[in-house]
């Protein structure tokens, strides 16, 4: 055989096993998302699925109302209280943290992302509910937050790093002072990451049990109050999962879906978000 | 020394060596139409007037290669003032070659006629003048602008004797109008000796300007 | 002839010094980048720095707005008086000083947002007000010759200018904030030939109001557009040292040092 044969060959076979390999990675999450397709679709079409409070158990029909807005809820108080502080903490690394501090601030970041998750649910529970005597939305809220915190810290760190530092220079060199460079270019510049960053981490969060479990508690009944125990999506799969009512296990089959398809959604729109502004 | 441009050195060097030949091909050409005055002979002066062309073409190449050398080489400092300085030269050396085809063509006509006087003083000054041309040449060739000038200064002896030739001259033809037409050729020929010193002198403030890059008048 | 002391720079007994640079030596940490480089550079006129790479034109170019600092380890000593305070000196408000001392970079770095924001940056810092700054702009475009071809999208991106067209508007921002000098780095190099023929016609209507320091490795460039020329090269210990300075037309016709008539005559062999 000719060598240019041969090397064709070997080619073919390298790119081959490259697309074996890449089949084998993905089929597990088609076919999870399938599964999870499958099962959940019925449950989300049944009507009152989107607008029910659960029935008790053992009643049929009933909806994840509660959940839905439980989760929005819950993701909403903690990233109002994850996504400042996380984007400051990351300017103040990208900008003034060259030093010890700031890599012992990196560190502890680091750190903290590895952390279980349930591990932040203890915070919360011990943080916020001993204290009140409650379980409470807030401090599910509180709880995501801490948890959320290190991965909006380390985006917008890095979106800042990534600002080339010859605008840092044209700002400064006209005469502006530091900080109004930091906040009138440089943030601005990065914005797109920083917005990424918060709304993974949104995603995320959406999507954890564990720390809600001994925090939010869960709830059945649809109320806003963050002071008292709330429902949440993650919450109702785990416990519906568990019941041997079939409504309710289809309840949470659905709410398995809406949840992957609004964390998957999500994803998706922070990368189509990032891929046009970098245009 | 190895530099980083030597192509535009050999430009450089060839554009020289060509002057110095059009100024070699120059100091025949005076000689040779001086001799053919002396010696009353014509084929000599003809040869000079037909190879008064090699000149012409010579003049004509280095004029183009030192202009093609400016637009594609954007010489500076003492690479512009050679090339400037030579093409400058180069013009001057044509004009001598034109002065030597004028005597030529002078003897010409006086080789028809019978001489009007023994030639002293003319060929002392062509001696004088041709040393010029060929002290000249040296300078360049050295790059020397003391002995450039030192060479100018040397012009006041050909002018002393142009007018004494051109004294002479006017007193023969005042005797008699017979006389005339020979003396007004050679009158014209003594000018054209002069503008060759002349034209020497211009070379040597080229050599000058080389070296300075100031313009400056010498003698 | 070659000399071991920093020349004089050329003073003409009438000529206005703008900044004048003083036995500057500068350090990153340990290395010595400048060692005892003096300029005294005319108000309203252009100066260029020239040398080969490494030869500490643009560090030598930043120090007169500071720009250094930004630098974590630099040191420098010497003075730099703008007339007549040391810019050096720890009390100099360097704030300000970035506003008389503007400059511009080898790359164009427009800010991402619109033509106008961009322009309108420096003034709004100086808290001027909304029809100040309206004018300022329009002025400012104007003097970099972009008014026309911009006036009808100030609100566009600036990313969406060519490549000279942004670094004339980097220009304009800087002539914004009402400069005395400017300090240009190189400013047309990353720029194709008709871009950098236009910088260069601008620069000689700035120079009429403003005073213009540029640091460029293209020689032409810098014989075409400079009243005087400063030649700078590395010494055995890689400092870098101001070999000769004067008036461009004597430096690129007669050079005192045949260092730098080796360097501009390409003969760096």
């Amino acid at each position: 055989m000719s060598l240019p044969l041969i090397r064709t060959l070997v080619d073919r076979l390298v790119a081959g096993l490259i697309v074996l390999c890449v089949s084998v990675a993905a089929v597990p999450v088609l076919v999870l998302f399938l599964f999870v397709l499958i099962n959940g679709l019925p449950g989300m079409l049944t009507p009152g699925f989107f607008t029910d409070p659960p029935h008790p158990q053992g009643v049929p029909g009933g909806g994840v109302l509660n959940a839905i807005i439980g989760t929005l809820e819950i993701v909403g108080i903690g990233s109002l209280l994850a996504v400042p502080v996380g984007a400051l903490i990351g300017i103040f690394l990208s900008e003034y943290g060259r030093n010890q501090i700031g890599n012992t601030v990196r560190f502890i970041s680091d750190v903290f992302t590895g952390l279980p998750s349930i591990a932040f649910g203890i915070f919360g529970y011990t943080v916020v509910v001993l204290t009140t005597h409650h379980f409470s939305a807030l401090s599910a809220s509180v709880a995501l937050a801490v948890l959320m915190l290190p991965v909006i810290l380390r985006a917008t760190e890095t979106a800042l790093v990534l600002v080339p530092n010859s605008l840092r220079e044209a700002g400064l060199a006209l005469g502006a002072p530091r900080w109004r460079v930091t906040l009138e270019i440089v943030v601005p510049a990065a914005l797109g990451g920083i917005v990424t960053g918060a709304l993974l981490a949104m995603a995320r969060a959406a999507g954890e049990t564990a720390p809600l479990l001994f925090t939010a508690f869960g709830n059945d009944i649809v109320q806003t109050n963050p002071l008292q125990p709330m429902g949440a999506l993650s919450l109702t799969i785990f416990r519906n999962a568990l019941v041997p009512y079939p409504n309710l296990q289809q309840q949470a089959w659905a709410a398995a879906l809406l949840l992957v398809t609004l964390v998957a959604a999500t994803n998706i729109l922070a990368r189509i978000y990032v891929r046009r502004i970098q245009r | 020394m190895a530099t980083t441009r030597t192509l535009f050195d050999q430009e450089l060097a060839e554009l020289k060596s060509g002057v110095v030949r059009m100024g070699s091909m120059v100091e025949q050409a005076i000689a040779e139409s001086m001799r053919a005055l002396v010696d009353r002979n014509n084929a000599l002066a003809k040869e000079v007037i037909a190879r008064d062309q090699e000149v012409n073409e010579l003049h004509r190449q280095l004029r183009e290669r030192a202009f093609m050398i400016m637009a594609t080489q954007q010489p500076v400092a003492r690479d512009l003032r050679l090339i400037v300085s030579f093409q400058h030269m180069v013009l001057e050396l044509e004009r001598m070659g034109d002065h030597a085809v004028g005597i030529a063509r002078a003897a010409l006509r006086l080789n028809d006629l019978p001489q009007l006087k023994p030639y002293i003083d003319l060929p002392r000054m062509a001696e004088i003048t041709e040393s010029q041309v060929h002290e000249i040449l040296g300078a360049v060739i050295e790059a020397d602008q003391d002995k450039a000038r030192a060479i100018a200064e040397r012009d006041d002896e050909v002018d002393t004797l142009y007018h004494k030739i051109w004294d002479e001259l006017v007193k023969f033809m005042i005797q008699d109008p017979a006389n005339v037409q020979r003396a007004a050729i050679l009158l014209f020929l003594a000018k054209d000796l002069e503008r060759i010193a002349d034209r020497v002198t211009n070379i040597a403030e080229d050599v000058v300007f080389l070296h300075t890059g100031r313009i400056v008048e010498l003698s | 002839m070659q000399t071991k002391v920093a020349p004089s720079p050329a003073r003409d007994a009438d000529a206005e010094i703008k900044l004048d640079a003083r036995q500057v030596n500068f350090w990153y940490g340990d290395f010595q980048a400048l060692q005892d480089a003096s300029l005294a550079v005319q108000a309203r006129k252009i100066t260029a720095l020239i040398g080969p790479s490494g030869c500490g034109k643009t560090t030598f170019l930043r120090i007169f707005n500071r720009m250094h600092d930004l630098t974590p380890g630099t040191r420098a000593t010497g003075e730099v008086l703008l007339d007549g305070h040391n810019v050096l000196s720890p009390d100099t408000d360097v704030i300000n000083l970035r506003r008389q001392v503007g400059m511009l970079f080898q790359r164009a770095n427009p800010f991402p947002k619109s033509i106008y924001d961009n322009v309108a940056y420096g003034p709004h810092i100086l808290g001027w007000s909304k029809p100040q700054i309206n004018e300022i702009v329009e002025e400012s475009l104007k003097d970099t010759a972009l008014w026309e071809e911009v006036k009808d999208r100030l609100h566009r991106s600036a990313l969406n200018l060519s490549g000279g067209q942004q670094q004339r508007l980097c220009l304009a921002r800087a002539l914004a904030v009402k400069p005395d000098v400017i300090l240009m780095d190189e400013p047309a190099s990353a720029l194709d030939p008709i871009a950098t023929l236009r910088i260069e016609e601008l620069m000689q209507e700035l120079k009429k109001r403003y005073t213009i320091v540029i640091v460029t490795h293209n020689m032409q460039q810098s014989a075409r557009v400079s009243d005087f020329t400063a030649f700078m090269l590395m010494n055995e210990r890689r400092a870098g040292e101001v070999i000769e300075f004067g008036p461009t037309d004597d430096i690129f016709n007669r050079p005192k040092d045949s260092r730098t008539e080796d360097y501009i005559t390409g003969r760096f062999g």
